[in-house]
């Protein structure tokens, strides 16, 4: 019934009920001492005034608990309810029945938020709309990025990476050591970029840069961390400037590059042995020599001579052929490495021969084909072979023709077969002599042969036909260029060049939350209680930087816990004894993990749980977890108060996170619904003045203290 | 017996007289000539049992002479070795696709030269070296 009364009809009446309540007291106590029918005694006064004030207390005291619960309580969580709506963006309904007794204050929260909501979506359509042709440029960039062939790095004067691209995950042969915001020099050694760099900006002081023919530009040889591979590449200074008012400066650099740790060995060895053959080659001409001085000497040379010098010409003269071949080696590969050769599979060759018809000539031809990857100048070849069918169709009077590839050990046989008599010699001759298509750089068909280290003849095929033979190297092609670095599937986040703009700051603590770098972890484990022997299962994280999650940049492991995982732990995560048989033990995955974290800040949801179990091995492992941790639990309970719920479910649910239930209680998945919540929660605390992590820490000890005084943590 | 005869083609005149000295020691009849028509002419003139073809020769080179030769039946019976600094297999492999009865590449020793020739003449199989 009371529901129905106006609001301020009920305010109205809980002081309407103090008032009439208190005065019947008083009242009440008056009547009593008149009919005592004698002057009261103080002690009569007494008892009387202490009963009208004991009835006022429980009066009041009544209205307050009545007022807290259906008025103070609803107004409070109106209030969180809103601030969640107009700082983090939530969408969520304010729960029914939260101000049941605050007449119309629900539906009026409820129509602010659904009207915020719309405006909100109206406004994210008009960006989103305003965005779609950047983003668009956008995607171009990064799909450029993604196909290019060398490694890319962009960097800030930090040595932050602002962006790279998988190539160069792959050439660094990294997975989780690289990433947005976090330094290059923890995956390549650092002295010759620096060294580069300097060179570059002294370039740039001296304004040297603007006549210098590679500009701002210079070349690097540097090696991976690990020192297992060496990287070329160019590094250039980037320009730009800080704010619309600032001068044109140095803002960072790019870092193009690529793996010549094969090239280089094979340099080296290629030196090596021309080096050897080479002074061999030496000392048996000066045998021959001296051979031949012996037998022209005037006077006679006995039978022993003759048999010695005979020896020394045979023996040397096979050695020195033998190190000519290897020299003829040398010198092949030297060319075809000048040369670029691609693989290009059997197949495709033939049919782009076959659809070449530079001359329009009416040909048939078959096609037969082993399949195999071929290793050529595959432009060349074509036209090369296109001019061949072109000149056997006129010399033989033919139209049909087959092309057959034939593999070989090691090499393929391309054969163009006719019905007909084999093409003579000079006139194959002839037709090598000619210069191909302009646009091969008026190469002739014997160039393509001595490029390709190849020969071709007309021979008769059997059947009154004849074919011409064009042998082909064959590679096995390594379509797994990897190496074993990881490949991400889902399109990550490789730049981010807000990071330029960043500033400097000396201390952590007073850096804003929004610029930190974070790691959001969760782990899996065999039970709650590590004191009694429990440990972790699965770790995962996901770095957070600029604010922005990264879903390229996540660590997701398994580990072997050296116990066996309680069923009704399994129940919870799905982890089974099965599935971490062949993990790695948890000092080395912490190990790895801690390469991931580097010097990020950790969040986790009610951290101080995973903490412990984190530093549990920590020791064992070698290793400090000494960065800043930050708690979602005590961050919310900051904002939303202590006495709200604050589980992963309801604060994801107060966000309007969506998990999917698949992935809820997956470390990934959870790690994932923490950082979306820590985001939110950024902005809330933002918005409540908490700006630094030296006052995110400072309310979350508050909150920790709270919660131990209260026995819940 | 006449003796047998071989047609030594190569524009060296110093390898000429080697294989000319050398063959004749060997017991064969030895006619040189120094370019590719030079040596159709001689063999047109009077055919040879065997011809040690350079395949670099100047005029028609050692591949054309050789098809020459297998081309004309009357003239198909004339073994044919080839002798070039050309070492690689694939070398190797055209010039027998081209009708050679024998490749040898450069430098060789007298004994391989010998028993090549005297094993054609002689009606044993084609010899060809390792690649």
């Amino acid at each position: 019934m009371l529901e129905r009364l106006s609001l301020r009809l009920r305010v109205f009446l809980f002081f309407a009920l103090i008032a009439v309540g208190g005065s019947a007291a008083i009242v009440a106590a008056m009547v009593h001492l008149g009919r005592l029918g004698e002057a009261p005694t103080i002690d009569d006064l007494v008892l009387m005034g202490g009963a009208g004030i004991a009835v006022l207390w429980a009066l009041t005291t009544w209205t307050w608990l009545k007022f807290d619960e259906h008025v103070a309580r609803p107004i409070l969580a109106i209030c969180n309810h809103l601030k969640a709506v107009a700082h983090a963006g939530a969408e969520g309904e304010i729960r029914a029945g939260t101000a049941r007794y605050l007449g119309f204050l629900e539906p009026a929260v409820r129509e602010i938020t659904t009207a915020l909501t719309e405006t909100r979506r109206e406004v994210d359509r008009t960006i989103a709309a305003a965005t779609a042709a950047s983003e668009e440029q956008k995607q171009y960039l990064a799909t450029i990025l993604r196909d290019l062939q060398q490694g890319v790095v962009i960097c800030n004067r930090r040595h932050e990476v602002l962006l790279y691209n998988q190539r160069a995950l792959e050439i660094l042969h990294v997975a989780g050591d690289i990433g947005l915001g976090r330094s290059f020099f923890g995956v390549v050694t650092e002295q010759s970029f620096r060294h580069a760099l300097t060179r570059l900006e002294n370039r740039y002081r001296t304004a040297r840069y603007l006549d210098h023919p590679d500009g701002l530009a210079v070349l690097v040889i540097a090696a991976t961390k690990s020192g297992n591979y060496t990287l070329k590449g160019r590094v250039s200074l980037t320009l730009g400037k800080a704010g619309p008012d600032a001068e044109e400066a140095p803002m960072g650099y790019v870092v193009i590059f690529e793996d010549v740790t094969d090239e280089l060995a094979a340099g080296i060895w290629r030196d090596r042995l021309l080096h050897d053959v080479t002074s061999d080659m030496r000392q048996r001409i000066a045998n021959l020599a001296m051979v031949g001085d012996l037998l022209t000497m005037e006077g006679e040379i006995d039978a022993e001579e003759k048999a010695a010098a005979r020896e020394t010409i045979q023996e040397d003269g096979r050695a020195l052929a033998e190190r000519l071949d290897r020299l003829d080696q040398i010198s092949s590969d030297l060319l075809s490495s000048a040369w670029p050769m691609t693989q290009v599979q059997s197949k495709t060759l033939l049919e782009l021969i076959r659809e070449r018809r530079s001359e329009g000539r009416r040909l048939r031809i078959d096609i037969a084909v082993a399949d195999v990857w071929l290793h050529c100048d595959s432009a060349a070849i074509v036209e090369f072979v296109d001019r061949l069918l072109n000149r056997t169709a006129v010399y033989s009077k033919t139209e049909a023709f087959e092309l057959v590839i034939t593999a070989r050990d090691r090499r393929a046989d391309l054969d163009i077969i006719w019905q007909g008599e084999p093409v003579s010699v000079r006139a194959l001759e002839t037709w090598l002599d000619e210069r191909l298509d302009e646009g091969l750089g008026a190469m002739t068909g014997t160039d393509v042969l001595n490029r390709h280290k190849t020969e071709i003849w007309c021979e008769p095929a059997g059947e009154g036909r004849s074919r011409l033979r064009l042998p082909l190297v064959t590679v096995e092609f390594d379509t797994n260029k990897g190496r074993g670095a990881v490949r991400l599937e889902a399109r990550p986040e490789f730049y981010d060049f807000d990071l330029f703009a960043r500033l400097e700051r000396d201390s952590l603590a007073d850096t804003p939350l929004r610029d930190l770098t974070y790691v959001v972890f969760d782990t899996e484990t065999t039970g709650l209680e590590p004191s009694k022997g429990d440990q972790m299962v699965q770790i995962a994280g996901v770095r957070i930087v600029n604010g922005r999650m990264l879903r390229g940049e996540v660590f997701n492991s398994l580990m072997h816990p050296g116990r066996a995982i309680p069923r009704v732990s399994s129940e919870v995560h799905g982890i089974t004894d099965a599935m971490v048989a062949n993990a790695d033990p948890i000092t080395v995955v912490l190990s790895r993990f801690h390469r991931f974290v580097g010097d990020a800040v950790l969040v986790a949801h009610n951290a101080a749980f995973d903490m412990k179990f984190l530093t549990l091995k920590q020791d064992e492992a070698g290793l400090r977890f000494a960065n800043p941790v930050l708690d979602t639990v005590l961050l919310g309970a900051a904002i939303f108060g202590a006495d709200e719920s604050l589980t992963l479910d309801t604060l994801a649910e107060r966000f309007a996170i969506k998990i999917a239930a698949e992935e809820r209680h997956t470390a990934l998945g959870d790690s994932l619904a923490t950082g979306h919540t820590f985001l939110k929660l950024i902005d809330l605390l933002e918005a409540g003045g908490i700006k630094t992590l030296r006052e995110a820490i400072a309310i979350s000890e508050k909150q920790a203290a709270i919660r131990r005084a209260q026995g819940r943590y | 017996m006449a003796s047998q005869s071989i047609l030594v083609v190569d524009d060296e005149p110093g390898i000429r007289l080697y294989l000319k000295r050398l063959l004749g020691n060997a017991g064969f009849t030895v006619r040189t000539a120094a370019d590719g028509d030079e040596a159709v002419a001689a063999i047109e003139a009077e055919p040879p049992d065997l011809v040690i073809l350079d395949v670099m020769v100047g005029g028609r080179d050692g591949y054309e002479i050789c098809e020459t030769i297998k081309k004309n039946p009357a003239r198909a019976g004339i073994k044919v070795v080839m002798l070039s600094a050309k070492s690689r297999a694939i070398e190797i492999e055209k010039g027998m696709a081209l009708g050679a009865d024998a490749y040898l590449t450069k430098p060789f020793s007298m004994d391989e030269l010998r028993d090549t020739v005297r094993g054609l003449l002689n009606g044993e199989t084609a010899a060809e070296p390792e690649g």
